[in-house]
């Protein structure tokens, strides 16, 4: 064989005994279960910090090939009800051959940038939230690129619970030209908004019209237990005292810019 | 002069020939098809390589495979330096090009195993591969235009001259 045609065939040989070698060499241990990419278990982390809340849920990305994943990220986009709440993507990170490396993408939740409604539900009610996880990565010497999606459901637990009022048990006290319903409250906190602000305004009146109200400033504790003062107007005072009726007692309470609301009515059965 | 005439061939060569590509483009992927199959049944569930679609690669790889070894069979038939051979060799390129493109799908993989969904690109691996092949080409190339005038000159009869074989 003449030099010109050995020397075409054999890069034709070349480049074709390559890729099978990369491809055995890679792919195929890969595919035989050499890849996994799993949420690590239990290991999700809850932050509040400079007023958004940070959510970091490490990944475990195992590689059980011959060469190393290169430049791996991971996105992670949190949605509810259909929504996109926040996304996040880490750094780039390489996961050596036959390891299993913990990538810790992070997401943070702007309550500035968050529907009212839906942060109201995420700070109140609590929430299913779907966290779409993305893992890209480069692998065979930049050869194959591959892309792995999957969902991965979070129970979001409520930050502020268990709000209770009882008007019913309010006391009442003078106040010189009229008086204060004195409105005892009760709701819990989670670790995470602990230390942060919060306000407390009620309302008292009847279906129609306003009579009094009062607020009140708050730092978070575990538990929150307290008193709310509402002023009532002393034009409306004097008819309360007298006559009984029936009254709305609206509570509100304002937290990380959400807010949540109740109103109660009860029977006013007029000063004792 | 016919350079297809089949008196320039020998069926011998032709059937080495078509035997060759039959191992290369039949027996060996089918082969790999099959042991990858064999191995993701411990890996994975079994609709899980349905999925992967390997059973549907076999019919594409014995049918094109097929017409490569079929093509393959004149390029061993005819000899070195004829217009034929090299004819034969360039459409062999061309269909095991498309042979590649087919069986490795273009070099884009998308795949949905319960909730999870995966892409995978190796489109670089598919275009070295695209690339061997066309090495492969134009190895019939080379070959013709190195071994033309030998050819010309071991025909009976003939003055050894591009012209007059041609013609």
């Amino acid at each position: 064989m003449h030099w010109r045609t050995f020397s075409v065939r054999a890069a034709a040989y070349a480049v074709t005994l390559t890729v099978v070698a990369v491809v055995l060499l890679s792919a195929v241990p890969l595919a035989t279960g050499g890849l996994s990419v799993e949420v690590a278990e239990g290991a999700r982390e809850v932050t509040f910090e400079d007023g958004t809340i940070v959510v970091t849920v490490p990944v475990e990305v195992r590689n059980g090939g011959l060469f190393a994943f290169r430049d791996v990220q991971v996105t992670m986009r949190a949605s509810a009800e259909g929504a996109l709440l926040a996304e996040g993507t880490s750094a780039p990170r390489d996961v050596p051959a036959r390891e299993t490396t913990r990538l810790d993408p992070t997401f943070t939740v702007d309550p500035d940038e968050v529907d009212h409604g839906r942060l109201a539900a995420l700070v109140f009610e609590g929430a299913r939230l779907d966290v779409e996880v993305e893992v890209k990565a480069g692998y065979s010497l930049g050869l194959v690129s591959t892309t792995v999606n999957f969902i991965e459901p979070m129970d979001w637990e409520p930050l502020v619970g268990d709000l209770q009022f009882d008007p019913s048990a309010a006391d009442w006290q003078a106040n010189g030209t009229g008086f204060d319903l004195l409105l005892p409250y009760s709701f819990t906190a989670s670790e995470l908004v602990q230390g942060q602000a919060a306000e407390l305004r009620a309302t008292v009146g009847t279906a129609t019209a306003v009579l009094g109200s009062g607020s009140t400033d708050l730092v978070l504790q575990p538990s929150n237990d307290g008193v709310l003062r509402i002023s009532v107007d002393p034009s409306a005072a004097a008819s309360l005292l007298e006559q009984p009726q029936e009254l709305v007692v609206g509570l509100g309470l304002d937290c990380l810019g959400a807010t949540v609301h109740f109103d109660r009515t009860y029977q006013w059965e007029g000063a004792p | 002069m016919n350079e297809f005439a089949l008196r320039h061939g020998r069926v011998g060569r032709g059937v080495l020939a078509a035997a060759g590509a039959a191992v290369k483009f039949i027996v060996l992927p089918l082969l790999l098809v099959l042991g990858t199959a064999v191995l993701l049944v411990e890996a994975v569930r079994e609709e899980d390589i349905v999925l992967l679609g390997l059973d549907a690669l076999v019919p594409t790889i014995v049918v094109l495979g097929t017409v490569i070894a079929g093509l393959s069979f004149f390029i061993g038939f005819y000899p070195r330096g004829s217009l034929s051979r090299l004819a034969f060799g360039l459409a062999t390129a061309v269909a095991a090009g498309a042979w590649v493109w087919t069986v490795t799908r273009g070099g884009r993989l998308e795949l949905t195993l319960d909730a999870v969904e995966a892409s995978v690109d190796y489109s670089p691996l598919v275009l070295l591969l695209l690339a061997a092949v066309a090495l492969g080409g134009l190895y019939y190339v080379v070959e013709a235009r190195t071994y033309r005038a030998e050819w010309l000159a071991a025909l009976p009869g003939a003055d050894g001259e591009d012209g007059a074989a041609t013609g």
